[in-house]
């Protein structure tokens, strides 16, 4: 049996002194997250740079079964990145480079550490013609992760949640072989997946535990030279849900998105609003369109217009659109809602530190039932309802986000958080929703309704992939 | 001398009380505006749908709640975009023609509200 000290001469050994974390003081900020999750201490983290280092860290681990759990910027919403059985971080941040940018076939080659705000701001230096989609994640969260963990972005509308924007990986196996998936296992272009059997879904949305990305291709996409973002003001969570899958369903928005009334007190200063007036609105929706002509941005503006013009008809109020710039004069807080990648200082630095949500994807038939009962809910046990919604790939399904902050240093606010999470659980996945990014208490919850061959298919590949059980234990209950 | 704002009872306060706060908030961190209504008193009455607020200002202090008062020297009746535009910097000469924005009572008071609303990169 390896001690303590044996395996840190051993980490030491392959990634330096400096590049190798122990002590409680120095591992504190890998211990927990914004969330109510119980705080775990893993007993080092490391910070590769090479590959061949992480085949070395990855071979040691299957030697001394030691668990490893592979993170970058870990502000993901469900723990993913919490030592639960100790072992050792894996923090990617370090490995951050942009490789390539193909743009005829219009990818980027990253390594896990690139971040959002370096995407943008190489494709805007570099590649103005291109683009790329932005979550309303922090601007420091890794692409490659996201990606991986189904993320969404802004033009998810159009292009779908985000793993479908991965054309092909390199992993470290949880047995230490480096394996590409993707066009790249055969061609030098990482074009696509197809057509090729889809390996990379081995990767995708296991958490990491089935081994080590250090390479990604992700899809960039035409940068349409006309932009116009606007916001508009319902009334009503039936008459913006209505709002929405209409637009969704027409193909001229490259992003819809939805905020409740909460979400605009708390940009105004108001830290725990619970209070609303009748008449306030209660439902805020951005759409973001754009086009290769101002033709043919003022013919889709024309098109939302005439979506506007039938609910007044119905006797719906709906008040926009107002665009972005105008409500960024009154306050510059909503420049962030102006480009993206931004940041939520509002959600994410919140007097009480703790930020979680209960966020998932469904059908959009439920939405509005979802969007209510779950707002309903959040008020019944103290918190304001927060909602971020969006649909997603034309309408084929929809994001249903039930925001919670509290704070983090209140045992009792603690609790009651974990306990309405739980029943917004149970209200989403009786509605049909699945919530992403799935923490491991959820899975719990899963396996009252999961498919059993499902879940046994997952053992099997995991087994067979990661025999040791080294990589992010515990993770799918896995 | 720059004044302040002071909104009552914020936690609880409406949306359209909120930003109008925050509209005039940033504009008397400027001087000019400040020196603008130093002298003015007024209760002016603001509604959009439902929605209505209060403005009050007393020898150039003010003061915004939820609410309409019952006796206001002025009202001002619009929509969120109308107030978000005018905070913007818009004209509000095309909205009033149009019935957009729709103004009652002494005129001579709202003219110190368009100084408070009017973005100041306008001024």
């Amino acid at each position: 049996m390896t001690t303590r000290e044996e395996l840190q001469k051993k980490l030491v050994d392959i990634f330096g002194e400096k590049r190798v974390l122990c002590g409680a003081e120095t591992l504190k900020p890998y211990s927990s997250d914004m969330t109510e999750n119980e705080a775990a201490m893993p007993d080092f983290a490391v910070k590769p740079h090479t590959v061949d280092e992480i085949v070395s860290l990855v071979q040691l681990a299957n030697g001394t079964k030691t668990p490893l759990i592979p993170a970058v910027a870990r502000t993901n919403l469900a723990g993913l990145t919490l030592a639960n059985h100790g072992g050792i971080i894996v923090d990617l941040r370090e490995m951050n480079k942009i490789l390539d940018v193909k743009k005829d076939e219009m990818y980027a080659l990253i390594e896990p550490g690139v971040t959002y705000a370096m995407m943008k701001e190489h494709l805007d230096a570099n590649f103005p013609a291109l683009r790329f989609g932005y979550p309303l994640s922090p601007p420091n969260t890794s692409i490659a992760a996201n990606c991986l963990l189904d993320g969404l972005a802004n033009i998810s509308l159009k292009h779908s949640s985000t793993s479908n924007w991965i054309n092909g990986m390199e992993a470290v196996m949880p047995t230490g072989e480096v394996v590409k998936t993707g066009s790249c296992a055969v061609s030098p272009y990482w074009f696509s997946r197809a057509p090729l059997p889809d390996l990379t879904g081995l990767f995708i949305s296991w958490q990491g535990t089935t081994g080590i990305v250090t390479k990604m291709a992700v899809t960039l996409f035409p940068n349409p030279t006309h932009r116009f973002r606007a916001f508009l003001f319902c009334y009503d969570l039936p008459s913006a849900f209505e709002l929405m899958t209409r637009l969704s369903k027409m193909d001229i928005c490259d992003d819809i998105g939805g905020v409740s009334w909460t979400a605009g007190k708390m940009l105004f200063g108001v830290e725990k609003p619970m209070h609303r007036e009748e008449g306030e609105p209660e439902f805020f929706v951005y759409v973001d369109i754009s086009g290769n002509s101002a033709r043919e941005l003022r013919a889709k503006k024309a098109l939302i217009e005439d979506i506007l013009h039938q609910f007044k008809k119905k006797n719906i109020a709906i008040d926009g659109m107002i665009a972005v710039e105008d409500i960024t004069k009154i306050d510059k807080a909503f420049a962030k809602f102006s480009e993206f990648p931004t940041y939520l200082d509002f959600l994410v630095d919140n007097p009480g530190g703790g930020l979680t949500w209960i966020g998932t994807y469904g059908p959009i038939s439920r939405w509005t039932e979802g969007a209510v009962r779950g707002s309903e809910m959040m008020v019944k046990h103290g918190f304001p309802p927060t909602l971020v919604c969006r649909p997603m790939k034309g309408g084929h399904f929809v994001i249903l986000r039930l925001i919670t902050i509290f704070n983090k240093s209140d045992a009792d606010e603690v609790e009651k958080v974990k306990k309405l999470n739980a029943e917004l659980c149970d209200l989403v996945l009786e509605l049909g929703f699945i919530p992403y990014k799935t923490p491991a208490w959820v899975v719990n919850k899963f396996m009252e309704r999961m498919d059993k061959n499902f879940y046994a298919l997952m053992k099997k590949i995991k087994q067979q992939l990661d025999p040791n059980g080294i990589m992010n234990p515990g993770k799918w209950l896995l | 001398m720059m004044n302040e704002i002071k909104i009552v009872d914020k936690e609880n306060a409406n949306i359209m009380t909120l930003m109008i706060g925050r509209m005039i908030e940033r504009n008397l961190q400027h001087e000019k505006t400040s020196e603008k209504i130093k002298n003015v008193n007024a209760v002016i009455a603001l509604f959009c749908g439902k929605m209505s607020a209060t403005l009050i200002i007393e020898n150039g202090n003010v003061t915004l709640k939820s609410g309409a008062a019952q006796n206001p020297s002025a009202t001002v009746e619009g929509s969120l975009k109308d107030f978000i535009s005018l905070g913007a910097g818009k004209s509000f000469i095309f909205p009033v023609l149009t019935r957009g924005l729709k103004i009652r009572g002494n005129a001579l008071h709202l003219l110190p509200l368009l100084h408070m609303f009017k973005s100041q990169d306008e001024q």
